[in-house]
């Protein structure tokens, strides 16, 4: 890995200095910061029965869906569609190396962005000082739940700009892959808890990869190691496949 | 080890296939260390493919490629710190300034700190960049962003330069740049060039690969070529007096020379004429002494005309065409033979 740092740099560099990045971390922290206050406007109503911070990380994968394809879809895609890729190659670098700084930089853009949206909480308790506006527990879980789901939805934005030469078709393919992942598996885990039993394999194996689940645990404080297994083999694999696509797709 | 390397590249037998297309076909050929070659064909000749096949870009299904004696396709690794390669088109990410760029480039190719610092003030010096270091690439033109991918090409100081089309949209005053500055690697590391500026590769190159449809058509120097293809030269002549009886006083000097063209001039009584002949001084010579000596035509100018390289190119191109089209089943490039010695003429129109 002599040139991981080199090529993590060159990334990071390149996304600090454009612009996109700033309009994107813009309208993000506008839709984040609205859905915080429709929160806490709800809790204006009414007693609500789960803790703000709660409800606000249960919201995260309306975002996700949007945010990852734009994070990656330029990642691999754009590359190879100018004809960089080729260029790059010729270098001593190996596609191993190539694939890992890009994931590295795009996941550090991704963690940044929603540590930003700490800032909510951390207003709110400004003005009013509840001790239940910073659960530590609810914040440390379910922002470790970011962290960890970040890694596999980033790889998976990754692998969908390996598969392709256009920005567009790798966009649509990984929202296309993280709606089913999240809010497929969802669905198919409330049909599963009507026709199966919980022992059944099948509802098993949807019920490790329910990713609306895993969340709910984790922003309750819950830090179960399983959906931490799970997400990270899952992100082995796409990007161990974004790495064939990239060294088969000349 | 690499000094007892005879080549810089050897190319035995290369085959490329993309589905049913033949790319190319038993490519076979070698650079000696310091030489500069130039790789010529028509456009879908196998240029690039031979090119790409060489970088470890992509495979051969048949075939070896060496580059310093490594295996490409088993070192691919190994290989790529031996070479620099600008692609065809030469992409460039249009975000970075020169100098970043050039330092990234530097990094990836496992260069350091001062070494490539001052590599880099090298680099930029010989391709008239320095002024345009701090320029963002997109907003430079063709020129600046060929002579970037030649100093990319060039940075590490690798043993083999693999160029696709390096000259490529330039200003005239830009190619006498690149040329001087491909002839001053001669000797220092071994280049191959593929280009469609014909005259470029003559002045530059030591040697010359002509390759068409997959098979390479013809090797050597430009002068051998022009042995093997087109061994006639043309003489150009303007003569006063009348055309008619001009044929046989020509035909009196040698019996070899036969006329192409016969431009007169009415009211002045002038001839321009064209003719094809053996390459050699002495028809020169034979015929100022015998046009001197004859009282009805007065010899004017003359000037005599080789082969250049865009008329062997066509003729080999051509008559590999010519005979892929007798025999469609062929397979094999072997040599071609100055069996049927074409005229200028043709060629040249």
């Amino acid at each position: 890995m002599k040139h991981f740092f080199t090529l993590l740099k060159h990334e990071l560099r390149r996304i600090l200095l454009s612009p996109t990045t700033y309009l994107a971390s813009f309208f993000f922290l506008l839709v984040m910061g609205l859905i915080y206050q429709l929160i806490l406007e709800d809790y204006n109503r009414a007693p609500q029965e789960m803790l703000p911070s709660n409800i606000f990380l249960n919201m995260f994968f309306i975002p996700v869906v949007f945010l990852v394809p734009l994070l990656t879809m330029r990642s691999i895609a754009e590359e190879r569609r100018m004809g960089l890729m080729d260029s790059l190659l010729t270098t001593p670098i190996n596609s191993i190396e190539l694939v890992a700084g890009k994931f590295v930089a795009a996941y550090l853009l991704y963690v940044g962005l929603y540590l930003l949206t700490l800032a909510y909480p951390a207003i709110t308790y400004y003005y009013f000082p509840d001790e239940r506006v910073l659960d530590k527990a609810s914040l440390i879980g379910g922002y470790s739940f970011i962290c960890g789901s970040g890694l596999l939805f980033i790889s998976i934005g990754i692998l969908a700009s390996a598969l392709s030469r256009s920005q567009l078709v790798a966009g649509i393919f990984s929202f296309s892959m993280l709606f089913g992942l999240i809010v497929g598996t969802n669905a198919l885990a409330n049909q599963a808890d009507l026709f199966l039993n919980d022992y059944d394999a099948v509802k098993v194996i949807i019920d490790y990869s329910h990713v609306l689940e895993h969340v709910k645990d984790f922003s309750r404080g819950v830090i179960d190691t399983r959906p931490i297994i799970f997400y990270l083999s899952g992100t082995m694999l796409m990007l161990s496949l974004a790495v064939l696509a990239v060294d088969h797709k000349r | 080890m690499e000094d007892s390397v005879e080549y810089s590249i050897e190319v035995k037998n290369l085959t490329k296939q993309y589905g049913r297309i033949t790319a190319i076909q038993d490519i076979s050929f070698s650079l000696k260390k310091g030489e500069i070659v130039g790789f010529l064909g028509p456009n879908g000749a196998g240029k690039s493919t031979t090119m790409k096949i060489l970088t470890g870009l992509i495979t051969a299904n048949s075939g070896s490629a060496y580059i310093c004696g490594i295996p490409v396709a088993t070192h691919p690794e190994e290989i790529k710190r031996k070479i620099g390669y600008m692609p065809e088109n030469n992409p460039l990410p249009t975000d970075m300034r020169v100098g970043e760029y050039l330092k990234f480039r530097g990094k990836l190719k496992e260069m350091k700190g001062r070494n490539l610092r001052k590599r880099i003030e090298y680099v930029l010096e010989l391709c008239d960049l320095a002024r345009a270091r701090k320029r963002v690439i997109g907003g430079l033109s063709k020129g600046y962003r060929q002579r970037i991918g030649i100093a990319e090409a060039i940075l590490s100081e690798p043993e083999v330069i693999i160029m696709d089309e390096p000259t490529i949209g330039l200003d005239p005053h830009q190619i006498l740049k690149i040329r001087d500055l491909i002839s001053s690697l001669k000797g220092r590391m071994s280049v191959i060039i593929s280009s469609h500026i014909l005259p470029e590769i003559e002045l530059t190159c030591d040697r010359v690969i002509i390759i068409n449809r997959g098979y390479v058509v013809a090797s050597g120097t430009p002068s051998e070529l022009r042995q093997e293809f087109l061994p006639e030269c043309a003489y150009h002549l303007e003569i006063s007096g009348s055309s008619e009886g001009l044929d046989t006083e020509i035909k009196s000097v040698s019996p070899k020379l036969s006329i192409r063209s016969n431009e007169s001039f009415p009211g002045t009584a002038t001839n321009r004429v064209t003719l094809n002949g053996p390459s050699n001084r002495e028809i020169g010579e034979q015929l100022i002494t015998h046009f001197s000596g004859l009282p009805n035509f007065k010899l004017r100018s003359m000037h005599s005309q080789e082969a250049t390289l865009e008329d062997i190119f066509l003729a080999a191109t051509k008559r590999s065409w010519e005979i892929q089209a007798n025999d469609p089943d062929r397979l094999t490039a072997t040599p071609f033979r100055k069996d049927k010695p074409q005229p200028v003429s043709e060629e040249a129109e």
